[in-house]
């Protein structure tokens, strides 16, 4: 009995140890994000230097997660307004994407070079969701950390730009009060993320 | 005439300082010298999110929170920030994840107390636009 204790002990410890050597999970706390919306007036220019990302490189499986505070504007008034304490995000305050590299064979993430990466996933603001699919690169490096860059275009509906428009003018008209501020049908978005290993 | 004529000077006028002001305001930032809206352990402002992250995004994001603690890891975004990871301990799980808008000399086991604009929580809670206060 304390033979077969034993035993399943020493496997336990075996498996444990051979499935952290052989972990390809990557993780980033500092990824970038920016958006670009530009409309008649001004350009809608933000940068997210705080999205973290995970990725799994055995089964594709790649996520990011931000905050919407985090964003920096590039003109100083729409920042100024927007980290404002009083202008309330709730319902808004995150923004995540859930996606699936498509050819991960193409990648070998134990060689250093440069990859061409496909994914497809869900971009979410709220309730907001949107199915996108882009190209990307992707650098192995010598340390076999990894970064990975891509962008894509999100085209919104007519009716959910009023929509955020609406919620942008309740949410900030006490501190701008042009009454064409807005996004536009476009938005830009570029991602940046330097992985390490975990 | 004459009353057109200067309404039309008030409109071009304001328009000049309206994109006078969007075009050279600057950006939000952390004053060390203003008191913050909150004081608080590292471990205490990372237990409000995680026993109730609504209740708590309601009550933390956007205002000005100081917390102390001690650093696990020091790094730089890919805006060339330095950004601090913050523990109740020397050996704890992260808690809060710092990024300063300017360099500071802290380093890892160093007990800090750093003030910023909270943003929320993520795999920790999140300050911005942080500045590290001095005793």
């Amino acid at each position: 009995m304390l033979t077969c204790k034993k035993c399943l002990g020493t496997l336990c410890v075996l498996l444990f140890t051979l499935v952290t050597l052989f972990s390809q999970d990557y993780s980033c706390r500092t990824g970038h994000v920016h958006i670009l919306s530009s409309t008649t007036l001004m350009d809608v220019d933000a940068d997210n230097y705080q999205v973290q990302s995970r990725l799994d490189a055995s089964t594709g499986e790649v996520s990011f997660v931000g905050l919407s505070k985090s964003f920096e504007m590039k003109s100083g008034a729409l920042d100024q307004a927007f980290n404002s304490k009083y202008v309330d995000v709730s319902g808004f305050s995150k923004f995540q994407y859930n996606g699936q590299i498509s050819n991960l064979d193409a990648i070998d993430f134990n060689t250093p070079g440069n990859y061409v990466f496909k994914v497809s996933g869900i971009l979410s603001l709220g309730d907001y969701k949107r199915r996108t699919s882009t190209n990307g690169k992707l650098i192995v490096n010598e340390d076999l950390s990894i970064e990975a860059t891509s962008d894509f275009d999100i085209i919104i509906e007519q009716e959910n730009v009023e929509r955020i428009n609406r919620i942008l003018k309740e949410r900030l008209s006490n501190y701008l009060s042009f009454s064409s501020f807005g996004i536009s049908r476009t938005i830009t978005i570029d991602v940046a993320f330097d992985y390490k290993r975990k | 005439m004459k009353l057109i004529g200067r309404l039309l000077q008030l409109i071009i006028v304001i328009g000049i300082v309206a994109f006078l002001v969007l075009k050279f305001m600057p950006s939000h930032t952390t004053k060390a010298s203003e008191p913050a809206d909150f004081a608080m352990e590292a471990k205490a402002l990372f237990q409000a999110f995680e026993f109730n992250e609504t209740q708590a995004s309601k009550q933390y994001i956007g205002k000005s929170i100081q917390v102390d603690g001690f650093v696990l890891e020091v790094d730089r975004d890919q805006n060339g920030s330095q950004t601090l990871l913050l523990s109740d301990r020397l050996d704890g799980d992260p808690l809060i994840f710092a990024t300063l808008q300017a360099d500071n000399t802290a380093q890892v086991g160093e007990k800090v107390t750093v003030k910023g604009q909270c943003t929320g929580m993520l795999f920790e809670v999140v300050l911005n636009k942080g500045v590290v206060l001095k005793d």
